[in-house]
């Protein structure tokens, strides 16, 4: 495959180029000299100021700073000037001072566009779009024919989402720049966005019919007859959008995205027949798509998701002729499996893994998992693979019929024990799907896929040492394998051996990297930040733990920028609606697991130094570690010195140079001749910030003075862009409590409430907010409007009841482990710090009963609740937990892991001195 | 296995299995790139669940004959001999010829990437060109392979 030296350096020039675009400084457009009078220079610094312009666009930004300092000279308040130099201190790495002088030049002629502009490209530099929108909008409003500027407050507009100020700037570009093909794609686009279908498609049509001879079937213009079909039928006119399609079918190059729209745009009209012709052909083209075999079955008049038992025949009987059509289509048997109950579950069962079984598909058993949430189906298939396993011990084949006589090869058993052994880790079974994989494996030791699932049924089982152990074996079975390489990494974080795990990370990556986790970072690896993050917190080493899931929101921060050159890479390339989809991820960016998983890690940790910063403590570090810490600060310390000192020499070296060309052109003046200026090259930005990260440990991370504002950082981002998934709701609710804002903590909940009212984490929150409510200090505290809100909206959430009752409730209501966990949390809520909690005891062991089906993990934060109160019932419960998981090491004591890890070290160190005897 | 084409929302689990599978790796924006240029010639391949279990990365190269080039191609290890490689690449190559018209496909392979190679080669009847010398950034020889469509 491509290496990414060559890519990166060759293939996306454009986009690369369009990046620097945004750092580039682009021509800054000199103010008409009006009649002001602080603004107007004379002569001589007016052809000044023309140079200063030019060399801030050549980049030669240190002799910018010596010619704008000449006009300073005898006109210290001229406000242009001020701005430019800012920007040219900014961009020679002095830029606090550069802001500070740009604001100055702005406040003292705060009616030149230049300055607005000037202001608005340093805030811009620095990413601070919605700054710098603003300011690119003071200085539109005063030069509103300038296209350049109208142009970067386009930009910004759209990155910012703010779709009808978008729409507006392309209009009034356009206006001025019909001819300008481009900018007819631009507002189209921008129509589109700010929700005018109608203005968009009259846009798009007029601009085809500027367009004449196209040559046939051009890839760009078929996108933009596609794009403006997607308009279409956006705008809910599918007779029009089907029409247009028919029309333009000629120039439209995409055949299939042609095809597939046109078929569902069909069914959406109900034209079956039509709709049926359309789909058996684009089915031809891939049977394998899921998207393509649901939308043929509804052209067929039936349902893959039909909810009544006659629907889901219906849907079967057609899925069967297309499975006959399409016999490689695995696709098309599986979604049955789905519609079909009992006996015929049964029977297609028993071909399906058969099949799959005798051609050693490892996934099989992770493919139809799915149907466990079906009891029956879950029994079917156990029994299924218990009889495949005793036909072929007995008989060599799958016992299909009393007379078969077909042997299958014998991995067939070997891949049926590994499909039973899962079959047993789903259910929980550890120790019986650990005798399966042993007998397994001594059928054939060297099959790495046997340990990986021996190390996942541990894993479980809540042995993350065997775990690692058994990812390690598989690992060393086939050392070319990043797969196993990755796999292995987790599970030594999982045991905590996060050392161990980047040296083995680092036999694949980057050799020139700096470190193997920095390759990894660098590389926008998501899964090492999260499960180092939470082993750190693991470890009480919550400084390292903060920056992890710092280094995480810096990725989703530099993804989600990412999309800013494409505002204009797509519309000349005409990949307008790959250019839509990349705008609709982006809204919604922020809901990818990890970034939920990683504010509310993040979040959770600010929480705890907010309420009680001495529950954290900064990691011990080693006598290395102080040292080089020690170092570190020194070396700040001493850059920041050196730039002072470096500056205060360019600003000696400034003058100097100011004073000898002053003679030097007294001299050619004498002389009569000029002084040969020899051309600069223009010189390198200079990065404020250092190269090396100051803070590789998180310890000034740990030092947060307001831990509540630093949460909040991580929470805006979940409130726009994964306002559906429930734990920012929560996460905005525990900040909000914390901040006293009682109605969003109020909100917070019934967005939770809208979302998923029965989830278990709801119940103790509501329990909390209603016993503060009450409290006889809140109404004295708060407002008539806070409170009158909280007695209107919060008997909803309460279901209508009284808090005691709606706690004992959830109490009735609890079934499963996690239920039984949020009662018993909601009790502990109701009842207080030093209230009862024999309640809160009982149902915590309910857990252990035989009847829940519980996990490692839920049963570990009963402990964890218990403990929470310094319950005299938390041992007892441990030992209980332990019984029940009899590998889980969070359940034993010091003394039984210790003498556990010092039996292991025994059995190895036999193992090895073994293999030397074997040797 | 549900095999599809490739859309924006696709591309961090792409990136996903592409850190998890092999040794060369793109940052989101060379993905973006690929799926804002070539929006037809990327796919993959997911489980009845939704998870993405493999991909093909794809662009077009214009130098020369218009020809498509696979960026990286991979399938999770547990997800093998189910034929999604084959699926993801013969879905590729049919966009590439409709899409850009395209007369071959090519692609790179380390030198050393034995098992890659017999997937190129025995399965998709990819044919060794040339070696390029010292094509990976570790100094490493690529072979350069093609398909003729």
């Amino acid at each position: 495959m491509a290496p990414r030296k060559k890519p990166s350096a060759k293939a996306p020039v454009k986009p690369a180029a369009a990046a620097q675009a945004t750092a580039q400084p682009q021509p800054i457009v000199p103010a008409p000299k009006g009649p002001v009078d602080n603004r107007a220079l004379p002569k001589k610094e007016s052809e000044l100021f023309r140079q200063v312009l030019q060399l801030y666009e050549t980049k030669q930004f240190t002799t910018g700073l010596k010619t704008v300092n000449q006009i300073l000279e005898n006109f210290p308040d001229h406000g242009e000037s001020l701005a430019m130099k800012g920007i040219f201190l900014s961009c020679t790495g002095q830029k606090p001072l550069g802001y500070e002088t740009v604001k100055r030049g702005v406040a003292k002629d705060s009616g030149s566009h230049i300055v607005w502009h000037v202001y608005a490209l340093i805030l811009r530099a620095d990413k601070n779009f919605e700054e710098a929108l603003k300011c690119y909008k003071k200085a539109v409003a005063i030069e509103p024919d300038s296209m350049s500027l109208m142009n970067d407050l386009a930009m910004l507009s759209v990155h910012l989402r703010y779709y009808a100020e978008y729409a507006a700037a392309r209009l009034s570009i356009l206006r001025s720049q019909p001819r300008v093909r481009r900018n007819w794609v631009y507002l189209a686009v921008a129509q589109h966005l700010a929700g005018q279908h109608w203005e968009a498609d009259r846009t798009l049509t007029h601009f085809e019919k500027m367009l004449r001879d196209v040559p046939d079937r051009e890839y760009e213009y078929g996108e933009i007859l596609m794009y403006h079909a997607m308009v279409l039928e956006e705008s809910g006119d599918l007779e029009r959008t089907l029409e247009f399609l028919s029309e333009q079918s000629g120039q439209i190059v995409d055949r299939t995205a042609y095809s597939v729209q046109r078929a569902h745009i069909l069914l959406k009209l109900g034209r079956l027949e039509a709709a049926d012709w359309a789909w058996e052909v684009i089915l031809e083209e891939n049977p394998d798509s899921y998207e393509y075999i649901k939308a043929s079955v509804l052209a067929k008049g039936a349902d893959c998701d039909a909810k009544t038992e006659e629907g889901r025949a219906k849907a079967v009987e057609i899925l069967d002729k297309l499975a006959e059509k399409y016999p490689r289509s695995l696709a098309i048997r599986r979604i049955s499996l789905e519609l079909v109950s009992g006996a015929d579950f049964r029977t297609r069962a028993f071909t399906y893994l058969t099949n799959a079984l005798s051609k050693g598909i490892p996934s099989v058993f992770a493919d139809i998992k799915s149907l466990y949430t079906d009891k029956e189906k879950c029994q079917i298939i156990g029994e299924l693979a218990e009889a495949f396993r005793q036909g072929l011990e007995e008989k060599g084949n799958f016992g299909a019929a009393e007379d078969d006589d077909t042997v299958e090869s014998s991995t067939t058993y070997l891949w049926t024990l590994y499909f039973l052994a899962q079959h047993h880790s789903a259910l929980s079974n550890h120790s019986a799907a650990l005798s399966l994989l042993s007998l397994a494996s001594t059928h054939t030791p060297s099959l790495p896929e046997l340990h990986m699932l021996r190390a996942r049924v541990l894993k479980r089982a809540g042995d993350e040492v065997g775990a690692m152990n058994a990812m390690q074996e598989a690992r060393e079975l086939d050392g070319q394998d990043r797969f196993l390489n990755s796999k292995c990494a987790k599970y030594l974080v999982r045991a905590e051996k996060i050392k161990e795990a980047e040296e083995v990370l680092g036999l694949f990556t980057k050799k020139d990297a700096p470190s193997p986790l920095e390759d990894l970072i660098d590389m926008q690896c998501l899964w090492i930040l999260e499960e180092e993050a939470k082993s750190f917190i693991r470890q009480n080493n919550h400084a390292l733990a903060l920056k992890r899931y710092h280094q995480i929101f810096k990725t989703f921060h530099d993804i989600e920028e990412d999309q800013y050159d494409f505002h204009s890479y797509c519309i000349r390339k005409g990949t307008l609606r790959a250019y839509i989809q990349l705008l609709r991820y982006n809204d919604t960016l922020r809901s990818h697991p990890s970034y939920v998983a990683g504010a509310k890690g993040a979040i959770e940790i600010y929480l705890r130094l907010h309420d009680d910063p001495s529950s954290i403590q900064p990691p011990a570090l080693t006598n290395g570690e102080a040292e080089e810490e020690r170092k570190r600060l020194e070396e700040e310390e001493k850059r920041v010195r050196e730039k002072k000192e470096r500056e205060e020499k360019d600003r000696l070296e400034a003058e100097r140079i100011e004073r000898e060309k002053k003679l030097s052109k007294q001299v050619a003046k004498d002389k009569g001749k000029k002084v040969a200026d020899k051309k600069p090259e223009p010189e390198k930005e200079v990065d404020d910030e250092p190269a090396f990260d100051l803070d590789p440990r998180g310890l000034q991370l740990l030092k947060a003075e307001e831990p509540l504002v630093e949460a909040l950082k991580f929470l805006r981002p979940l409130q726009k862009e994964a306002p559906k998934e429930v734990e920012t709701w929560f996460l905005t609710f525990e900040i909000a409590m914390r901040r006293e804002k009682y109605l969003q903590a109020l909100r917070a909940l019934r967005s939770a409430y809208a979302l998923s009212p029965s989830h278990p984490s709801l119940r103790p929150l509501i329990t909390r907010f209603a016993v503060l409510v009450r409290s006889s200090s809140f109404a004295s505290t708060q407002n008539e409007f806070v409170t009158s809100t909280i007695s209107t909206e919060l008997p909803e959430l309460l279901g209508g009841l009284e808090l005691e009752q709606f706690v004992v409730d959830g109490l009735q209501k609890s079934e499963g482990a996690e239920q039984v966990l949020g009662a018993a949390r909601s009790m502990l809520e109701l009842r207080g710090k030093d209230g009862e909690k024999k309640e809160v005891e009982e149902l915590v062991f309910q857990l252990l009963r035989e009847e829940v089906a519980v996990k490692v993990k839920p049963t570990l934060d009963g402990l964890r609740l218990l403990n929470s109160f310094s319950s005299p019932r938390a041992d007892e419960y441990r030992q209980l937990a332990s019984q029940r998981f009899p590998l889980a090491r969070v359940f034993k004591t010091a003394e039984e892991l210790a003498a556990l890890d010092a039996k292991a070290e025994v059995k190895s160190e036999d193992q090895a001195g073994k293999e030397v005897v074997e040797e | 296995m549900n095999v599809r084409n490739a859309t924006v929302a696709d591309l961090m689990e792409m990136q996903n299995c592409n850190l998890h599978n092999l040794p060369e790796n793109y940052q989101m924006k060379y993905y973006l790139f690929h799926a804002l240029t070539w929006t037809q010639v990327s796919f993959v391949a997911e489980d009845h669940k939704g998870r993405i279990v493999g991909y093909i990365l794809a662009k077009m190269d214009e130098e020369g004959a218009p020809h498509g080039h696979v960026t990286s191609i991979s399938v999770l290890r547990n997800y093998r001999r189910l034929g999604l490689a084959n699926k993801l690449m013969q879905r590729s190559q049919h966009a590439m010829k409709t899409c850009f018209a395209a007369k071959h496909v090519s692609l790179h392979v380390r030198k050393t990437n034995r098992a890659a190679l017999a997937l190129y080669k025995d399965t998709l009847g990819f044919e060794v060109v040339e070696v390029e010398k010292k094509y990976y950034a570790d100094g490493e020889d690529a072979y350069s392979m093609r398909l003729l469509m």
